[in-house]
């Protein structure tokens, strides 16, 4: 760890005099730190990651949890299977697997999808207009509060076995978060930048457009975080409460669960469980991309 | 009333804020002109209502009473034809648009405004400014592309000041814009503020506690004082443009800084303490 916060104080010492401004007269100065700055955070992760530091605390907790999870499964077969058996069953099936996560996926990525465009314009005709704002808001509180988990079976009689349910349960379910988030994102401009704007009398869709809806980009990342596990839930859900269904890995869980198959039923849940992460990755990754400008960004490379 | 084509004019103009007990005056019939091509400081104690006399003429508070006109227009239309170029206390850039952009960005909002100021009678034709060429003369011409977050405070602040200008605004209103920067970097860009102002000919009302820097950017010294918030004095800088560093040392500015300072104290010892 010792070699990790060492280039940490190298990366932010130039960084933290510059905003201070002593060397403006000299300019040269200045673009060289900033430039050295630079060039240290560009070499970090690449190395870090290669660290043993920094991959084998992670790596030994998981051998850990594994050694721990076995010595349960060997002495309760019938409540846990072993690792072995769940690897087994995935090996043995992959297609099956395959198959049923790419439809609870696409439940939750389009349940997602609904949520999010929803959220957006909501937050966006909330934040422009206080009467629709006093007049959305505590209908959005009331359905957040609650819980998407008792609507599903509501949906599923009055939707059908189909996919509309678990559209619906995944787009609630992820709305809310959005929303608050967003909300707040548009209102984070700050005032000294509005009133530059409004001298120049630029129109409410250009405060929009040009300040406010990049100023959220930062809040929505925070909320893609959270919302991509939950869209997960949301399908799962729904899947549960539609047994009749006839894919999805929340449709594998119960009708597994119910005929004792538990290799089938542990690995579905890893099949979710790895899901999950890789989106999480994915919308980390994509937020590093689009938000090379904001402090958060520049504190985790530097 | 005539409204001068050719000034900024505020008059009687009042202000409060509160009310009942906690009613504050932050302007008691305050009367301000500012000629084209002048600059104007406005100095004071805090609280004097400096920054509210720049404000009601930004257009971004309105006077209880009394009337403020920008070269012949209120301060709404003045805005709505971008006669006015505002640079706040802090840089106010965006994080992540580049320099040039941050510069270039006032010229792509409200795009009706060039056709409405050729209609109002103070009116005076400029080319549009070219956004790089005013960077590189400010001193930044290799940060076009940089980030804001790249940038030293110092160098943030004259890309706020480039924003301005960038607009060709008929007089730029800059409240205390130099206040957070350390005193080497707050010289070097007065001095370049300077050089800026006297190749562009803008009018400008500048907002600044330091007496020493209202000295020596200005034509004219507007000393307020506060609770109720008023001007005190008036005092012209008869120095010799353009003012360069060798220039800033003499006596005359001295005597101008200790006669500003003697004003000051007075206004704060007339002024009650406490409201």
């Amino acid at each position: 760890m010792t070699d990790t916060t060492d280039t940490d104080q190298t990366g932010a010492a130039p960084t933290g005099a510059t905003p201070t401004g002593a060397a403006v007269a000299d300019t040269a100065l200045a673009t060289a730190a900033t430039a050295a700055a630079a060039s240290v955070r560009r070499r970090q992760p690449s190395r870090s990651l290669l660290r043993p530091t920094i991959w084998l605390p992670a790596v030994g907790a998981l051998i850990v949890a594994g050694v721990l999870w076995e010595i349960v499964a060997i002495n309760n077969t019938y409540l846990l299977p072993r690792l072995g058996m769940i690897g087994q069953a995935i090996v043995t099936q992959p297609s099956f697997y395959l198959e049923n996560a790419g439809v609870t996926l696409s439940e939750a990525l389009v349940g997602l999808v609904i949520g999010f465009v929803a959220a957006v314009l909501v937050a966006v005709l909330v934040t422009e207009s206080g009467i629709l704002r006093r007049a959305i808001m505590p209908l959005a509180v009331v359905l957040n509060v609650t819980p998407v988990v008792a609507i599903a079976p509501a949906l599923v009689v009055a939707f059908g076995f189909g996919p509309a349910p678990k559209l619906i349960v995944t787009a609630l379910i992820t709305f809310f978060p959005i929303l608050m988030n967003v909300i707040t994102g548009l209102n984070s401009v700050s005032p000294p930048i509005l009133q530059v704007f409004a001298t120049l009398r630029a129109s409410r869709f250009e405060v929009l457009t040009r300040l406010r809806l990049p100023s959220s980009l930062t809040f929505v990342f925070a909320a893609l975080k959270v919302v991509f596990p939950l869209s997960i839930v949301g399908a799962v859900v729904a899947e549960f409460s539609a047994p009749g269904a006839a894919k999805g890995l929340g449709t594998v869980i119960s009708v597994a669960s119910s005929n004792s198959r538990l290799a089938v039923v542990y690995a579905a849940i890893l099949c979710l469980a790895i899901m999950g992460s890789v989106l999480l990755f994915l919308v980390t990754l994509l937020e590093k991309r689009v938000l090379r400008w904001h402090e958060s960004q520049r504190l985790l490379r530097g | 009333m005539t409204a001068s084509p050719d000034q900024i004019v505020v008059r009687d103009a009042l202000k409060t804020y509160g009310t009942g007990a906690a009613e504050v005056t932050a302007l008691a019939h305050v009367d301000l002109t500012v000629d084209r091509g002048q600059f104007v400081s406005i100095i004071g104690p805090s609280g004097c209502g400096k920054s509210t006399l720049l404000r009601l003429v930004a257009g971004l508070e309105t006077a209880d009473s009394g009337d403020v006109t920008v070269f012949g227009a209120d301060p709404d239309q003045a805005c709505a034809a971008k006669m006015i170029g505002f640079v706040p206390q802090v840089p106010a850039l965006l994080p992540w648009l580049s320099v040039e952009g941050n510069v270039t960005l006032p010229s792509k909002v409200n795009r009706r405004a060039d056709a409405l100021r050729r209609t109002l009678p103070g009116h005076v034709h400029r080319e549009p400014a070219d956004p790089r060429a005013l960077l590189t003369k400010i001193g930044l011409g290799d940060s076009l592309a940089r980030l804001p977050h790249q940038l030293s405070g110092g160098m943030q602040q004259r890309v706020a000041i480039a924003r301005a200008f960038a607009i060709q605004a008929d007089v730029l209103l800059m409240d205390e814009p130099f206040s957070a920067l350390d005193e080497f970097t707050r010289e070097a860009i007065q001095v370049q503020l300077l050089e800026l102002w006297e190749q562009m000919r803008t009018t400008v009302v500048f907002v600044t506690h330091s007496v020493s820097e209202a000295v020596v950017l200005s034509d004219k010294v507007v000393v307020m004082s506060a609770r109720p918030g008023r001007i005190d004095a008036v005092i012209d800088i008869d120095l010799p443009r353009p003012r360069r560093q060798g220039l800033l040392e003499s006596a005359a500015v001295h005597d101008y800084e200790d006669l500003i300072r003697g004003r000051l104290q007075t206004a704060w010892a007339a002024g009650p303490a406490t409201r």
